[in-house]
């Protein structure tokens, strides 16, 4: 399913949750791992010091350095290490999300996991989009390969997952999560919980949703689950439908918390210059920060397998036909 | 320096703050000073200002008629209570009239004073110039300044890193040569997913146009490097890019005073113009590669006029809108005000074409007050913003001035077409707590245009 993973770390314990999902993963599925970790500047220019990410002083960034920050997380996850193959360990400087993306991209990877916070006492806080992990946003958005966002304790490993809620905003993006939670859905073998919120949110002032109004949006949003969602799947029923109303990122946490699920795979929306058809772009972010299980965010077609063709790792140990 | 907690009412801006002297710990310039004696400061005096300064000088020393002016243009001034060490006079008078009055006879305290002065307390954005009765371009002498505080080894470290950058990589932010192109393949590829048959091109010999930008393009922004293909190629442009050193046009060593390295550099990038045999060269929204390609950097090699024809992206933008090779699909709907950079307002003009620019693409443009030539500067420019962290507050402090002017227009989008000024007036919304969203022309040119 995956055969090389970008886990994009602080190298600090916030990303602890984020480490036991990625180094998990690739021992799963025997994937190169690139564990790699980005220096904060403190300037905006080119800056011959970085700021340690653990004492918060100020370093000298020479070769010597980098060479012992290297060293420093090897030992950090040497007991995570154990059992990956394929493990490189990296640094750079950089404006980080620049530099995730620009790795993500050089190494050719097929998933980015990273955390959600940056800062330790940011965890559970509800912040608002620009404060908190504005490079995650970055890399959601700029990332050509879906990007797994943990930002909880996930104690279902990746491939015990059993309730993954997919949510669907109906646009180009939208079609390369389904496809990824398709996919993954198989793979894993759980079951595929198709959400739509209509987002009733953008209401004006002085106008409300009458019912009927209501339900019509909803049949509407039905037919192209159909249409766009449903007539992909083949041999595959382990799924349901759902359309509710609301506010989309608050449906689609409710959502997910009345099915336990385990993932939520949604679309990120780069270059969608009109608003209207990006709904679900914010509200990635927004559900990210609340929820309870990991999310993946997904906003291009090109690096996810497509069709029905065998799933890389899957072939070896399972039966496809 | 506590920040305030919350968000700071129009009235509650400063307009002027104490001046009390921010102390600052620079290696660069402690390491500097340690190394200078009395004699050397002489000798490098007598020498630059014998060699290299003549005429232009000594009219601006011989009819300056110290009738101040200048000070109300300056932003430190008005900034640091009026405080008369901050008027552009006043940094001259401790700075390079010294110097001259004492021939080179002062201590190696002297010079710190004297580098921290016209490092970091000058922007050399030469509003001064416009307020002067006289026309005195109080910015050259402060250059001057600079440049013997170069000769002495005295600049700050973060400064002098930058054009360690230039020096040995042609670029000013250590971008190694496969990064380079490594950084386009991997743009255009994002941008072949919006459109397939974009491309970059890279080294066309005879193309019409070379688009060079700046280091931090593809070091922090990539982005940029995406719509800026993506406007070549909606406008049918014939253009390319080097592939080998040459496409940096910034240049770090004009404001440090290196001008040896400023001269290299400025050569190569008007030798990789000629190398690929373009009509043109077409730089990024950039400030002061501007200046270094038009007017300094082209003149310490003795080109009245760049060799080769250069165009900013705001001349270039004009062209593309007034020829109809862009045309706007909708316009960005949401008001924006627009910040006249002063290397190519004031420096070259551009303020009009900037309008008709800004006016084309969006539907409601607030002007800021004062506008166009005496617009106040960004703070970062002249190099200041690349001395670095220690200077920050320096900057913040010394420009209290700006955020009352971008809080009066009441605007949340932020048009800023120079990098310099870009990071500058982040920090100014940072700091006073101003939450303006800062754009380039490019971000709002591909954001509306018909693609």
């Amino acid at each position: 399913m995956f055969n090389s993973i970008l886990f994009a770390t602080t190298a600090s314990p916030t990303c602890d949750d984020a480490a036991k999902v990625a180094f998990d993963l690739a021992k799963k599925y025997n994937a190169a791992l690139h564990v790699f970790h980005v220096f904060g500047i403190p300037t905006r220019g080119a800056s011959p010091f970085v700021t340690d990410v653990r004492t918060g002083e100020q370093e000298t960034l020479d070769d010597d350095y980098m060479a012992w920050v290297k060293e420093e997380m090897k030992s950090t996850y040497a007991a995570r290490m154990e059992g990956v193959n394929k493990a490189q360990i990296d640094c750079t400087v950089g404006a980080p999300a620049t530099e995730i993306l620009r790795k993500a991209w050089k190494e050719d990877v097929d998933l980015i996991v990273m955390g959600a916070h940056t800062r330790q006492d940011d965890v559970g806080a509800y912040r608002y989009r620009q404060i908190a992990g504005s490079t995650m946003q970055r890399v959601a958005r700029g990332s050509r390969c879906p990007v797994l966002i943990v930002s909880r304790p996930c104690n279902t490993c990746f491939w015990y997952f059993n309730n993954i809620v997919f949510g669907a905003d109906f646009t180009k993006a939208s079609t390369a999560a389904f496809k990824f939670a398709y996919q993954t859905a198989k793979h894993i073998g759980s079951k595929l919980y198709l959400f739509h919120a209509i987002d009733l949110s953008e209401m004006r002032f002085g106008q409300t949703a009458g019912q009927e109004d209501i339900e019509q949006r909803i049949t509407e949003a039905r037919r192209q689950m159909e249409e766009r969602y449903l007539s992909q799947m083949k041999e595959f029923d382990n799924f349901d439908v759902e359309v509710w109303e609301g506010i989309p990122h608050v449906e689609i946490l409710k959502f997910a918390r009345e099915k336990n699920a385990d993932l939520i795979i949604m679309a990120h929306h780069t270059r969608e210059v009109d608003p209207e058809k990006a709904l679900l772009g914010s509200t990635v972010e927004q559900v990210v920060l609340r929820s309870a299980c990991p999310v993946v965010s997904v906003n291009r077609l090109d690096k996810i397998q497509s069709g029905d063709v065998p799933l890389v790792q899957a072939s070896k140990t399972e039966t496809v036909p | 320096m506590a920040e305030p907690a919350e968000k700071t009412p129009l009235e509650s801006i400063p307009l002027a703050e104490p001046a009390t002297a921010l102390p600052v710990a620079d290696a660069g310039i402690e390491a500097g000073v340690q190394a200078l004696t009395p004699r050397t400061i002489a000798d490098t005096v007598r020498r630059v200002l014998g060699a290299e300064t003549g005429a232009r000088l000594k009219a601006y020393l011989s009819t300056c008629t110290h009738c101040g002016l200048c000070a109300q243009a300056c932003h430190f001034y008005l900034s640091n209570a009026h405080d008369p060490s901050y008027a552009p006079i006043g940094k001259i008078k401790h700075t390079l009239w010294e110097l001259l009055k004492r021939k080179g006879q002062v201590s190696p305290e002297f010079i710190r004073q004297a580098s921290l002065i016209a490092y970091t307390q000058c922007n050399m954005c030469r509003r001064c110039a416009i307020y002067c009765p006289l026309g005195i371009d109080v910015a050259y002498m402060i250059s001057v300044v600079r440049r013997i505080c170069r000769a002495l080894g005295v600049t700050p470290l973060y400064l002098q890193d930058t054009v360690n950058s230039h020096s040995a990589t042609h670029n000013q932010m250590w971008v190694k040569a496969d990064e380079w192109v490594d950084t386009l393949q991997w743009q255009e590829e994002d941008a072949r997913d919006e459109i397939p048959e974009l491309r970059i091109p890279l080294e066309k010999e005879g193309a019409d146009i070379m688009y060079s930008i700046i280091a931090p393009e593809p070091k922090f922004q990539a982005g940029l490097i995406y719509k800026a293909a993506v406007i070549m190629h909606v406008a049918g442009v014939d253009w390319t890019m080097p592939a080998r050193p040459g496409w940096d046009n910034s240049d770090m060593a004009m404001y440090s005073g290196d001008y040896d390295i400023m001269g290299r550099i400025k050569r190569f990038h008007f030798d990789t113009a000629a190398r690929l045999r373009v009509k043109k060269i077409v730089m990024g929204e950039c400030g002061h590669a501007f200046r270094s390609v038009y007017d300094t950097g082209n003149r310490w090699l003795g080109w009245r006029m760049p060799p080769i024809e250069t165009q900013h992206a705001i001349d270039f933008y004009y062209d593309l809108l007034t020829s109809g090779r862009i045309k706007v699909a909708r316009k960005y709907e949401e008001p924006v005000t627009l910040h006249d950079p002063c290397n190519i307002v004031r420096g070259y003009g551009l303020h009009e074409k900037a309008r008709y620019v800004v006016n084309a693409l969006c539907e409601h443009f607030v002007e800021m007050t004062p506008n166009r030539e005496y617009n106040y500067c960004c703070g970062a420019g002249g190099g200041v913003i690349n001395c670095g962290p220690p200077y920050k507050q320096t900057r913040m402090r010394g420009n209290s001035v700006k955020a009352r002017q971008l809080e009066a227009t009441g605007v949340k989008v932020l048009i800023a077409p120079c990098h310099n000024c870009h990071s500058g007036l982040e920090d100014i919304s940072q700091h006073y707590h101003l939450g303006l969203e800062v754009k380039f022309l490019a971000d709002i040119m591909y954001e509306v245009m018909e693609k």
